[in-house]
């Protein structure tokens, strides 16, 4: 047993022992909060005792406790989008936890005590300063693109969260990339998280119950990514009775059932979403006659309550995407997973979680050239294995430990002939295997009322295994197919080789005045797993690599700082949050080297460190008829590449921007709550345009203008700004309501600016001329209806 | 797969019915000129060229190209890995000549280039290996009734070749032909025209490659490798060079071809310096632009012929392009093959073509 592995269990039994020695005697007020409607717990509700001047908020199953040092209490519950209730209370030692139904407020909008009491307990006591969270219901208010509410597209309204391009797959969390981000839908992950490259995210929010993205201090429990972590739940089915929704739109259409199969036991949900582009293509005739596209996404999950201490769930979720073009080549690309998580309380003090999970992600290109057919598939595949105890030995203090277990299997590509008649020869990119094994600890501790603290430590070990042929390069040569001087064979399951480290968390709020916080926050990453792609975003034709002797891992490490306030009786809250970033070991690209089945991809491919900084500024009005946030960020985001052989240096070796460096980024959201169930939404965006390469000087080769493009990332397209409007309408009245409608009538880019997507320079018409591609150059409307009963 | 992006981009584009592509004249920086060599030999009995330019403000063509951006006094020299060195001859904008006729590429040998400037500095290529040429087993044509403002129809060119299994092949197709004019010729009585034909010389400048990574040991069937343009009802006479290029250079042109078929879309790599072979002998990360290579190559020589339609028919679209006044075919187009008046013979086969091959090309 090597080192590491006996130092995470080592470190995971002093844990245990640590959880014997604390105890402690009172009444407990503990329950459960669910939504009325949909009878579905709601995490992070604001659960408050006045009288005591304390208080806390429901975990992630909907569930509080709370010490009581008084018999008979007036407990306030509130969060946000629902109507606030104070219940009173009387306790005897036998009281059993507690069932609290919380109603939508009749607009899905805040009602001032709400805010008040989810604020006070919010931004301004806990020691989060990095998570932004969302309410699905109300992105699905918000201005939306061709009638589907999506998630990204809100998520990068929020300040630190930008995206490559006009929907442009993925996301990029402070001057992280892409593959940087960690997306678990009930504790799986999620590799892709786009539909039609890009234009919608993966998962419908008609699914899910709540959304929370970490921009940086991960919970211990969670890591395998640098940059951030979004969880999204997939809701639980009603206890009671079967719940239809639905919408239509002109591109889109979703169902969504949910209900008890044994009643107040074992419940359901299941959504289908479904995409029909090909309806318009058809119109266009002959020229796209052969083009289709097509997606669509189902999650079916079960939630079975075996006793009111245990429960068990199951969630199984699948994507799938198709592209084709003009009868030569076809695209396809599918994500599937399947997540199983067991919640026990073993007493008033101690939860045991477990999550079993499986998650894939398939990419395949066909040629369908005549003679010439193929496909060529690349494939990722997780298992993983995580239980995990939360103790909770008083009321302002929580330890969570457990264990991580991943092992990752990757095929990097295979391409097969797939014709009988085709004359391309079948060739295979050796699959990879990895482990990576993981214990986490962490303490969440309110010292008193001016100080928290929440420390974590996550170990992690990586092993890369065979069966693998390792090459050996030359020394003092750049790697490539002609400086092999060796193949090292391992056999099945051996350690080629290992990787690990401790990734440190810590974060710390001081209250500097009731109307005032100061947080502090440090963070590692470690990440054994690479996109690897040539493009500015994410495209069919990336794949993922393992770490290995000659990719190593990539660490990630973050400082941050903020303020936060409240203010006017907390009718307006402002936050200041500094960050400063290093990368190292992120992947970049020799200048036109070939990635897709290359066997010695480690040729190819440059080693670079990265930093990152930024200043993220944010004011929000959170109730009352207008509501709404001014976010701006300032930030930078640079990279350098290490390699040093003078075919491999970019940029003579100094820092460089980024792609994805965006250094203004202002977004101003506004809703305004009108008569008769009327909803104006709108928004305004700007963001610095992306940094780009222009041509730096001409030379005539082979007959053509060809251009030289000397300095990489030394120009910057134009900026991006946009607005969008949106009316929403409900017929709901009374939150009691259950069969109801809500239209949605939006427009997308209001003022119809062109928003560059990329500048690019081409020969044509024998004139070297530069152009702009303009993804959405136009007024977008959309009009969407959807159905609730 | 980054020509694909541009479909990808089509249909989003009529999918939303909103996305748009427009011309831009952004602001651009100027970076200091930098040499640029292109060059090759090839197993061909030809004089090899080598031209040496500056980068610079250039837009749209060689007459672009200001006379001081020629590199004019230079010593130019190719070498194998024998030591056998032969000195090229200046000639005009910038081109270098061999000029020794027995200085012919051989298989296996590897050359490279010396350029040596007039401020001394020195440029030497890596030594390009010259592989074994393949032959082309077989040449197809098939009509493409496709035209627009610029171009009529034409005849698409293939070919079929058996990839050895043994080797790493690389290949680029070089095409170039005689394609057929013609003008309202000079009257000579009633009913009577003359010198209305005759062939002009073309060139396909298109980047055509294969690497047989994928099909290495089978056949390369239906390969495109060229286009000739229907002018009129003539035969055009056509020479096809197959090349078997090194890696290296395969992936020169790669990524020569890569950026000239940029389309700014999601799938597009990023633009990049295109490195080529030939750098500062005394700096090795100041690299020239451009390529020296060394290639085996064979050619292929067939003359299309047109089948199964009517010469009124196949011209249709190509007589919005013919000149409107009465002029000899041959004087109008200046480098198109000279012949004399009858009875010289009219539009006379160019010479290498006189037993070439007939491939029947069938509408």
């Amino acid at each position: 047993m090597s080192f590491y592995y006996r130092s995470i269990l080592r470190l995971f039994f002093f844990t245990m022992i640590s959880f014997q020695a604390i105890a402690q005697e009172s009444y407990v007020a503990k329950g459960t909060v669910i939504d009325y409607e949909t009878k579905q717990p709601i995490k992070q509700v604001s659960v408050v005792v006045q009288s005591l001047r304390t208080g806390t908020t429901t975990n992630d199953s909907g569930y509080f406790s709370i010490p009581i040092k008084s018999s008979k209490v007036i407990i306030q519950f509130a969060y946000i989008g629902y109507t606030s209730i104070n219940k009173e209370y009387i306790f005897s030692a036998t009281t059993k936890p507690f069932v609290i139904e919380l109603k939508r407020a009749s607009t899905p909008s805040l009602d001032d005590v709400t805010v008040k009491a989810f604020k006070e307990r919010s931004k301004l006591k806990t020691t989060e300063m990095n998570v932004v969270r969302i309410n699905p219901e109300s992105i699905k208010q918000g201005p939306i693109l061709l009638g589907e509410a999506d998630i990204i597209k809100a998520l990068i309204l929020q300040p630190g969260i930008t995206s490559t391009g006009e929907s442009a797959g993925g996301f990029n969390v402070r001057g992280g990339n892409a593959d940087e981000n960690l997306v678990l839908v009930d504790g799986a992950p999620l590799f892709n998280t786009s539909h039609l490259l890009g234009f919608y995210t993966s998962l419908s929010p008609d699914v899910v119950q709540d959304i929370s993205l970490y921009k940086g201090g991960m919970p211990a429990e969670y890591g395998g990514r640098l940059s951030s972590l979004l969880t999204m739940k997939i809701k639980n089915g009603n206890k009671e009775e079967i719940q239809y929704n639905g919408g239509v739109g002109p591109m889109s259409s979703r169902f969504f059932v949910n209900g008890p199969l044994i009643k107040n036991k074992l419940t359901f949900t299941s959504g289908f979403r479904t995409a029909y582009p090909n309806f318009i293509l058809n119109q266009l005739g002959s020229n796209f006659g052969n083009s289709r596209a097509s997606f669509y996404d189902a999650v079916l999950k079960a939630e079975y309550t075996i006793n009111d201490k245990n429960t068990l769930s199951i969630t199984g979720y699948r994507s799938f995407d198709k592209f084709k073009f003009d009868s030569t080549m076809e695209y396809q690309w599918e994500s599937n997973l399947v997540s199983l998580n067991f919640n026990s309380e073993l007493n008033s003090k101690l939860t045991f979680k477990f999550n079993a999970n499986r998650s894939n992600f398939f990419s395949t290109i066909f040629g369908l050239d005549k003679a010439y057919e193929y496909s060529l598939i690349s494939k990722i595949d997780q298992t993983q294995l995580k239980p995990t105890f939360v103790y909770h030995p008083a009321e302002n203090h929580t330890i969570e430990t457990g264990l991580d277990y991943i092992l990752y299997q990757v095929s990097p590509g295979a391409q097969k002939p797939n014709s009988v008649k085709s004359n391309i020869i079948p060739i295979t990119i050796p699959n990879e295997q990895g482990r990576e094994m993981a214990a986490f600890i962490s303490d969440n501790i309110e010292v008193n009322s001016k100080l928290s603290i929440q420390l974590g430590l996550r170990y992690v070990g990586y092993d890369y295994l065979g069966p693998k042929n390792v090459y050996q390069y030359e020394q003092g040569y750049p790697m490539s197919k002609e400086t092999i001087s060796d193949t090292i064979r391992y056999a099945a399951n051996k350690v080629i080789n290992s990787e690990q480290g401790f990734e440190p968390r810590i974060a710390i709020k001081y209250s500097l005045s009731d109307v005032l916080s100061l947080k502090i926050s440090y963070n590692r990453g470690q990440q054994f797993l690479h996109l690897i792609s040539n493009t500015t975003s994410i495209s069919p034709v990336d794949f993922w690599k393992l770490s290995d002797p000659y990719i190593k891992k990539q660490i990630g490490d973050q400082y941050a700082t903020g303020l936060f306030s409240s203010f006017v009786n907390n009718l307006y809250e402002a936050s200041v949050v500094v960050y400063y970033k290093t990368t190292q070991n992120t992947v970049q690209y020799k200048d036109g080297g070939t990635l897709l089945l290359n066997p010695y991809i480690e040729s190819a491919l440059l080693n670079a460190r990265g930093r990152a900084y930024g200043v993220e500024m944010s004011v929000a009005k959170n109730f009352g008829k207008v509501t709404g946030q001014v976010n701006y960020t300032y930030s930078q985001t640079q990279v350098k590449v290490l390699n040093t052989f003078p075919s491999e240096i970019v940029n003579k070796g100094a820092y460089y921007f980024a792609d994805i460096d965006k250094p203004h980024n202002l977004a101003i959201i506004a809703k305004i709550k009108l008569q008769r169930g009327w909803t104006f939404n709108t928004n305004f965006i700007f963001t610095s345009g992306r940094p780009a390469t222009f041509p730096d000087g001409n030379y005539l080769f082979n007959q053509n203008v060809v251009s030289n493009y000397s300095l990489r990332n030394s120009d910057r397209l134009p900026a991006y700004h946009r607005i969008d409007a949106g009316w929403s309408y409900s017929t709901k009245i009374s939150p009691e309501q259950k069969k109801y409608s809500t239209w949605n009538i939006s427009f997308y880019n209001l003022y119809m600016h062109e928003n560059a997507y990329s500048v690019y320079f081409k020969n044509v018409n024998t004139r070297l001329r530069a152009y702009q591609l303009s993804i959405i150059g136009s007024i977008i409307p959309s009009i969407t209806w959807n159905y609730n009963f | 797969m980054q020509k694909r992006a541009i479909y990808i981009y089509l249909i989003l584009i009529i999918l939303f019915a909103q996305s748009c592509i427009k011309e831009v004249n952004p602001s651009t920086r100027q970076a200091a000129p930098i040499l640029v060599v292109e060059g090759s030999i090839t197993t061909d009995s030809i004089p090899y060229t080598v031209q040496l330019t500056y980068s610079g403000a250039i837009v749209s063509s060689s007459a672009d190209i200001a006379e001081s951006n020629y590199v004019k006094d230079a010593i130019v020299s190719i070498s194998d890995n024998l030591g056998n060195t032969t000195v090229l001859k200046y000639t005009i904008n910038g081109i270098y000549k061999t000029n020794d006729p027995s200085y012919i590429g051989k298989v296996g040998r590897s050359y490279s280039i010396k350029v040596k400037l007039k401020n001394g500095t020195t440029y030497i290529s890596t030594p390009e290996k010259i592989n074994n040429p393949v032959p082309i087993s077989k040449v197809r044509g098939n009509f493409v009734n496709k035209s627009d403002m610029f171009f009529p129809t034409y005849m698409s060119v293939s070919i079929d070749a058996k990839d050895p299994g043994s080797e790493e092949n690389y290949y680029q197709w070089k095409f170039n032909a005689w394609i057929g004019r013609k003008t309202k010729g000079v009257p000579c009585g009633i009913g009577c025209i003359m010198l209305e034909y005759c062939y002009q010389k073309y060139e396909d400048y298109t980047v055509r490659l294969l690497s047989d990574a994928s099909i290495n040991g089978n056949e390369i069937l239906n390969k495109t490798v060229g286009k000739t343009y229907i002018y009129s009802y003539t035969d055009p006479h056509v020479d096809i060079s197959q090349l078997s290029l090194t890696r290296e250079a395969y992936q020169f042109w790669k990524r020569y071809d890569d950026q000239l078929t940029r389309t700014g879309s999601v799938l597009d790599p990023l633009p990049a310096s295109i490195k080529g072979n030939v750098y500062n002998q005394s700096n090795a990360s100041d690299f020239a632009l451009g390529y020296f290579s060394a290639a085996g190559v064979t050619h292929k020589k067939v003359t299309l012929v047109p089948y199964g339609i009517t010469p009124f028919l196949l011209e249709i679209t190509a007589n919005q392009f013919m000149p409107t006044k009465s002029v000899a075919c041959f004087l109008y187009y200046p480098d198109a093959l000279k012949y004399g008046l009858p009875p010289a013979p009219q539009n006379p086969i160019p010479v290498g073509w006189e037993n070439a091959e007939k491939i029947k090309v069938i509408w």
